[in-house]
């Protein structure tokens, strides 16, 4: 079944209002992402179709380049909702609540880390705890002190020695949603969480060692503290089993509730509650309470990740290791464009704030917020700014990663028989997983080619191309 | 919190093997019970096909955990039991995979058999189920990876002929 779209602009697609569609979709593409959105039926865009039919949403709803198959919304889907008129989709933030990603700058250059790049992978393996039911025996806080990181976030952790003084303002909202009660976060969900602060999860999160093998804007590396040759630290997790079951909780409680909102849904996964409803605050207070969690979590990777460098025999003064950026690609957040406040349900996408706005710290405010794209643990990632475009066309919001193009069946189907981490070594990659099938499950194949997708996100005016990482050493789940 | 669990003593309840009887009757031996995976970009799903709602709530509990394990343990060594309500069937699968990630990945007790049951009880669907358990081994079991939550998108209990269909998707 075909899509109606039409091309407005470069990488610019507008798919007009039709049927239960309140408002036009927007999606940015080249032609060889639509021809893999066309090899998926435009399921992802359909995905978009059923994001435009929610109650006051404004529009357009957007999918950014490295779109794909998600579930309710797509992946790459950014919707803003009016904040006084408009609903809160649990689905369109996700399970993995502030999931996001953060990029530690070094002092070390590559050949300084090549004579001790196995020891620091087995280090930063043993010592940050990766797959299912992970649990770091080192961090083990009360009821009371797990309530506090619910609150207050990574500024909290950093308090409890956990992080250098000041670097929360480095962290996307100083690594502190407003508005957290852990009161509407269920003790399941608590249950989850408590065990897993400070542990990176499975599936595609990871902690990549990388070092910067190209700049493409000088100024802004510059002020991103970038230059060539850099070792820098890749970190990929979000709010683990708490987020996880926040999630779960509130479609299941936002389903019971449809009818008494007179809200009808193309998929029920798309669950949404009036934002200035009863059920619509309680999610966005236990939402910010999981989103602060995720921040403490990616926090205390972090210090794990300066002390993996120590053990491995660079001081604090060798490794230098200090906090470029940390930010989210799944949450929900309210922002003003123009004269109106919205709340931006980002799945799968960035926020990609452009030079001069006050939330981006004033060491970057000239060239953008950083944003962080990773590809894929065989080739790039890339730092991108934030621009003006973005803040006009796409409520400030950018791409997330490559997206995938095989399916995790497929992707083991084409790997069998390879040995992933051998071939990945010759080339100078060292994979560190807790299990085989990630390694295969993940293997670069599996994704789209990460540089089509962030010049698309350049060719249409959402970001700035800064800096190419290349990795040199994966830990996986 | 709607799980509800409660340990059992060391022996099985009467007539109970691994898997349990009451899905034993609707294995996929006897050519009625299937389950599918299909390809799914970002996450992961299955169809499952069965002539019995027990039947086909057993064979969601074996499609999570073949997404899980490579080699799901088929011998318990202790026994539980879940109960849990829910307004319709969809909400009832949910929950009852949910309550079983929680199992697997929080509890570390993985379902090596079980007998279901399950009725209407004051306008709500009724799940009662029996599972023999192991310890959660991820090396012994073959871990394929977390998965992060079950979703209801595209998520509907169908009666078509003899038989009940349903099609999960989970975030991985």
């Amino acid at each position: 079944m075909g899509l109606a779209f039409e091309k407005v602009a470069p990488f610019t697609y507008r798919i007009p209002r039709q049927g239960k569609m309140r408002v036009e979709a927007v999606f940015f593409a080249s032609e060889s992402i639509l021809q893999q959105l066309s090899a998926e039926d435009y399921a992802s865009l359909k995905q978009l179709q059923n994001v435009a039919t929610l109650p006051g949403i404004v529009a357009p709803a957007l999918a950014m380049p490295d779109i794909h198959w998600g579930y309710g919304f797509p992946i790459g889907g950014v919707a803003a909702m009016d904040a006084e008129a408009g609903v809160v989709s649990p689905g369109g933030v996700g399970f993995d609540i502030n999931c996001g990603v953060r990029l530690l700058r070094s002092s070390l250059s590559r050949a300084e880390l090549e004579p001790v790049k196995d020891k620091l992978a087995d280090i930063l393996y043993a010592r940050i705890p990766a797959g299912v039911g992970s649990e770091r025996r080192d961090v083990r806080l009360g009821r009371k002190d797990l309530k506090r990181v619910l609150l207050e976030g990574a500024p909290y952790v950093i308090r409890l020695g956990y992080g250098v003084d000041g670097e929360a303002r480095f962290i996307e909202s100083g690594g502190r949603l407003a508005g957290a009660d852990p009161e509407r976060v269920s003790p399941r969900a608590l249950e989850r969480g408590a065990p897993q602060l400070g542990t990176l999860g499975s599936g595609n999160h990871f902690l990549e060692v990388q070092y910067v093998d190209r700049i493409y804007d000088q100024a802004a590396a510059e002020a991103f503290g970038l230059f060539l040759g850099q070792v820098t630290v890749l970190i990929h997790s979000g709010s683990r089993g708490l987020g996880h079951q926040v999630c779960q909780d509130y479609v299941e409680r936002f389903l019971a509730r449809l009818p008494a909102y007179g809200i009808e849904l193309p998929d029920r996964q798309l669950a949404a509650a009036p934002i200035q409803s009863p059920d619509g605050q309680a999610y966005l207070r236990a939402m910010a309470a999981a989103a602060n969690f995720a921040f403490a979590n990616r926090q205390l990777i972090a210090h794990f990740v300066r002390e993996a460098f120590e053990t491995a025999g660079f001081s604090p003064r060798d490794h230098g290791l200090a906090l470029v950026y940390d930010l989210a690609h799944n949450n929900a957040k309210f922002e003003t464009y123009g004269d109106r406040r919205v709340l931006v349900h980002r799945k799968g996408a960035t926020r990609a704030f452009g030079p001069g706005h006050p939330e981006v710290p004033r060491e970057y405010r000239a060239v953008g917020q950083p944003v962080f794209v990773p590809g894929d643990m065989g080739r790039y990632s890339y730092v991108l700014a934030g621009t003006a475009g973005a803040m006009a066309m796409s409520f400030g919001s950018s791409c997330h990663g490559a997206g995938r193009q095989l399916s995790r069946a497929k992707a083991k189907k084409l790997a069998r028989g390879q040995d992933v981490a051998r071939a990945l070594a010759s080339q100078g990659v060292l994979v560190r997983a807790k299990t085989h099938a990630t390694i295969l499950e993940e293997i670069p194949e599996a994704y789209k080619d990460v540089a089509e997708v962030v010049r698309v996100v350049e060719g249409a005016g959402l970001g700035r191309i800064v800096a190419r990482l290349r990795p040199l050493i994966v830990v996986k789940g | 919190m709607w799980g509800n669990h409660r340990n059992h003593t060391p022996a099985a309840p009467p007539g109970f093997g691994p898997w349990g009887p009451d899905a034993r009757a609707d294995t996929p031996n006897e050519g009625v019970a299937v389950i599918e995976f299909f390809d799914h970009t970002a996450d992961l799903g299955f169809r499952i096909r069965a002539r019995s709602l027990p039947g086909l709530f057993y064979l969601a509990a074996r499609g999570l955990s073949q997404a899980l394990f490579a080699k799901p343990p088929h011998k318990g060594a202790r026994w539980l039991e879940v109960r849990l309500r829910a307004p319709d069937l969809e909400t009832l699968l949910v929950r009852w995979l949910g309550e079983l990630l929680y199992l697997i990945q929080t509890k570390g007790e993985v379902p090596a058999g079980m007998r279901l049951r399950l009725c209407r009880k004051e306008g709500d669907w009724a799940l009662q189920a029996h599972l023999a358990v192991a310890p959660l081994d991820l090396s012994q079991m073959g871990f394929l990876g977390e998965v992060k939550g079950v979703t209801f998108h595209g998520l509907s209990i169908e009666r078509r002929g003899t038989r009940y269909e349903a099609a999960v998707i989970l975030d991985v």
